[in-house]
């Protein structure tokens, strides 16, 4: 990475229910692109950058094979920007953050996550938490009234007090935070 | 009446298929399930037979690339020796269904053991996935420790990098160490719980 420029964030598409068999993942099928965000110092504004990155992924259909390679890309600083065109659909792919928070409480092994009123979900949503190891992924999750339930992982890790969590239903997907 | 002797036909069936009776999930800190599987070479192991002992079990499937990383390394086999030689008996168990992905031949199974000189105590085979479904093992490898009283101390990952790179293990906390190390040294197991990484079992 060039001085003065640094990575922000990955912004991530929403993913695909993957259910294999009895084990429900998440992912991406065929060509995908995964977003970066980048600031870059005002100095360098019209100027040429490369960046140079090490992609490592894992693809699975019935074995899974492990790729490694590494990507440059030229980028010019600007101060304007354009979304190119052919990109645009992907872009309406990103979840939407959500401002407000959303409450949950963890009983009886279940994790319940109270919706807001604006958010008006499908039978089918599902919540993803970022961390992995809180709920069985596998396991079905239901609408009750106005919450989401979700089953505990087994073996879950610790909770935390406040934690990032997607929501996906049907394509659309929410990047909400939950206070238990 | 023949349709009850049916439904108690197929409940005498279920059970003789399964070894599994009807028991609680694996969870921490609790009794482990017991069960009863048939290794590659046709004997039967009974965890509870094992009481006494710490018990290792490896969720396993030879093609996955995130278990050759530990056997290609041979990190898998020498924690196998390590600890087998301190007495603790490892069981390496498959719960690929026939005709998945991971579920060999035994021969082919006896060969590669052989070639990875693995020094695991047996190579289980779960082909029904019951014992799978009963430990909740999401991937290969899923590890478990079982204390001497028949407690399960600890489930999770082998250790804290989760990639398919030989070259992360040296660099990588191993839990599976970790936990034995501090369990056979009488202390209590600090990290009881991690998140497994690798393929999904193939139930």
């Amino acid at each position: 990475m060039p001085k003065g420029i640094s990575l922000v964030d990955t912004v991530w598409q929403v993913p695909e229910i993957i259910q294999t068999d009895e084990i429900i993942s998440y992912g991406y099928h065929h060509k995908h692109y995964i977003f970066y965000k980048f600031t870059v110092p005002d100095n360098l504004e019209n100027q040429i950058f490369e960046i140079t990155g090490v992609v490592k992924w894992l693809a699975c259909k019935e074995k899974c094979l492990p790729g490694k390679d590494t990507v440059k890309i030229q980028l010019i600083s600007s101060n304007r920007s354009e979304i190119n065109r052919s990109f645009s659909d992907i872009f309406g792919n990103i979840p939407v953050r959500l401002d407000n928070p959303l409450r949950g409480e963890i009983k009886d092994n279940m994790l319940e996550v109270k919706l807001s009123g604006s958010l008006n979900l499908s039978e089918k949503a599902r919540i993803i938490p970022y961390l992995e190891g809180i709920i069985d992924n596998s396991a079905a999750q239901s609408m009750q009234g106005s919450s989401l339930v979700a089953r505990l992982d087994a073996f879950h890790v610790e909770i935390p007090k406040e934690f990032k969590a997607l929501i996906v239903d049907n394509e659309k997907a929410y990047d909400v935070v939950i206070f238990l | 009446m023949n349709s009850l002797f049916g439904v108690f036909a197929l409940i005498a069936l279920s059970f003789a298929l399964t070894n599994v009776f009807a028991q609680n999930k694996a969870e921490i800190d609790k009794p482990a399930p017991d069960f009863e599987l048939t290794d590659v070479n046709g004997v039967k192991h009974k965890l509870s037979d094992f009481r006494g002992k710490y018990v290792v079990l490896e969720w396993i499937n030879f093609n996955c690339p995130f278990v050759k990383k530990h056997y290609d390394s041979k990190n898998m086999q020498k924690l196998q020796d390590k600890y087998t030689q301190q007495g603790v008996i490892w069981l390496a168990i498959c719960s690929s269904a026939p005709g998945k992905e991971g579920h060999l031949p035994k021969d082919e199974i006896k060969k590669r053991s052989e070639n990875y000189k693995t020094k695991f105590t047996a190579y289980l085979i779960d082909e029904s996935g019951d014992v799978g479904r009963l430990y909740s093992a999401k991937t290969t490898p899923h590890m478990y420790i079982i204390d001497p009283q028949g407690t399960l101390i600890y489930a999770g990952a082998i250790d804290s990098i989760r990639s398919t790179d030989k070259a992360d293990i040296e660099k990588a906390e191993n839990y599976v160490s970790k936990a034995l190390g501090e369990a056979l040294a009488g202390k209590p197991v600090s990290t009881k719980v991690t998140q497994p990484y690798g393929c999904s079992v193939k139930y």
